[in-house]
């Protein structure tokens, strides 16, 4: 998986191998896109694929200055935050529906699968309470396994902002978990 | 010390732990690749700026038919429409302004005084024009010219000149 996001790719590529790059991590950039939206799955599907045509049609060109993931993923932020400013209006989150949805598609037991979707809904909430950098910086780090410095290089910001972010995000997650209460299968302060 | 140290330790775990559920049922819902990467590469060859529907092709919950652009069908409708329309009126402008320059100016000057001035040609001439028209008109109308006389021997001594 880590050979996969420090791959060298080639500014220079053909649309085939450009295909291949995205495919290789076409889930984990719709997972960059749901965090982007709000979890709203529709606008990140909408967002991954003007991604995708940006990218495709040329408009989005990678340099080579960065690996291949943090330039995309640059790519899904900027058409993240055109899209938020485009639309005044957000869509209603259908939380119950997701929660079910996803609960079916897990392996674990009933009582399992519904403790991991309300855990999962509870960090979804906590994290839309964060500030727009804290949220991007924890889940390049903890979703996506980057460093803090390919976080950083995603969010063009500097290092030390990026670190700052992580930080006091992190604070504040946690904060905002503990609050929630140890009914909510979180895993709390040990 | 050592316990906060542990903490902090076990807080960054139990957090991308929970960031891992998260991702795990986001992987789930992820729409299929290769549709995808089609509808991109039909914008790709048919760029509008804004899809016609949603990348997901199907209506969003709160919106019905909408793009990313959050635009409705109908409003792209009237849009395309309107585009349309401008479009064909500008096609329109400029076949005529290609056109016009095959008759030149100069040609269409002559053509005009020719109509105006040439009986022949259709010039309007009143009936009692005739009527105005004086005996040794030409001698008004004209201008003398000096040093073409028709005198035999050059000009007349003039008046004035005192002969011994």
């Amino acid at each position: 998986m880590r050979a996969t996001r420090t791959r060298k790719v080639s500014p220079a590529m053909d649309p085939t191998e450009l295909v291949a790059h995205l495919q290789r991590l076409h889930t984990e950039s719709f997972g960059w896109a749901l965090s982007n939206c709000g979890w709203d799955e529709p606008e990140a599907e909408d967002v991954l694929q003007t991604a995708y045509s940006r990218v495709l049609s040329g408009k989005a060109r990678f340099g080579g200055r960065s690996s291949f993931r943090t330039w995309f993923f640059g790519v899904i932020r900027n058409t993240a935050q055109e899209t938020a400013r485009r639309k005044r209006k957000h869509h209603q989150r259908t939380e119950s529906l997701t929660a079910a949805r996803e609960m079916l598609q897990q392996g674990d037991g009933p009582e399992r699968q519904l403790e991991r979707a309300e855990t999962v809904r509870t960090l979804r909430a906590a994290l839309q309470r964060l500030s727009a950098r804290q949220r991007e910086v924890l889940h390049l780090v903890f979703y996506q396994d980057m460093t803090i410095a390919e976080a950083a290089g995603v969010m063009e910001v500097s290092v030390g902002s990026a670190r700052t972010h992580y930080e006091r995000g992190k604070a504040r997650l946690r904060t905002l978990l503990k609050e929630e209460g140890p009914g909510e299968g979180i895993p709390q302060e040990r | 010390m050592r316990e906060s140290h542990r903490n902090g330790e076990l807080e960054e775990h139990d957090l991308r732990e929970l960031f891992q559920d998260m991702k795990a049922m986001d992987q789930a819902r992820a729409p299929e690749f290769r549709g995808m990467v089609e509808r991109a590469l039909d914008d790709r060859v048919h760029p509008t700026g804004e899809r016609a529907a949603g990348a997901s092709g199907r209506p969003s919950p709160s919106e019905g038919w909408r793009g990313a652009g959050g635009l409705s069908m109908s409003r792209r409708w009237r849009r395309g429409t309107l585009a349309g329309g401008l479009l064909a009126a500008a096609a329109l402008a400029g076949i005529l302004l290609a056109r016009s320059p095959g008759v030149s100016e100069a040609e269409f000057e002559r053509v005009v005084r020719t109509f105006a001035t040439d009986p022949a040609g259709g010039a309007w001439r009143s009936p009692t024009d005739g009527l105005l028209e004086l005996p040794g008109q030409n001698l008004l109308s004209t201008r003398p010219s000096i040093g073409a006389s028709g005198w035999p021997g050059g000009l007349p001594a003039s008046p004035t000149t005192i002969h011994p």
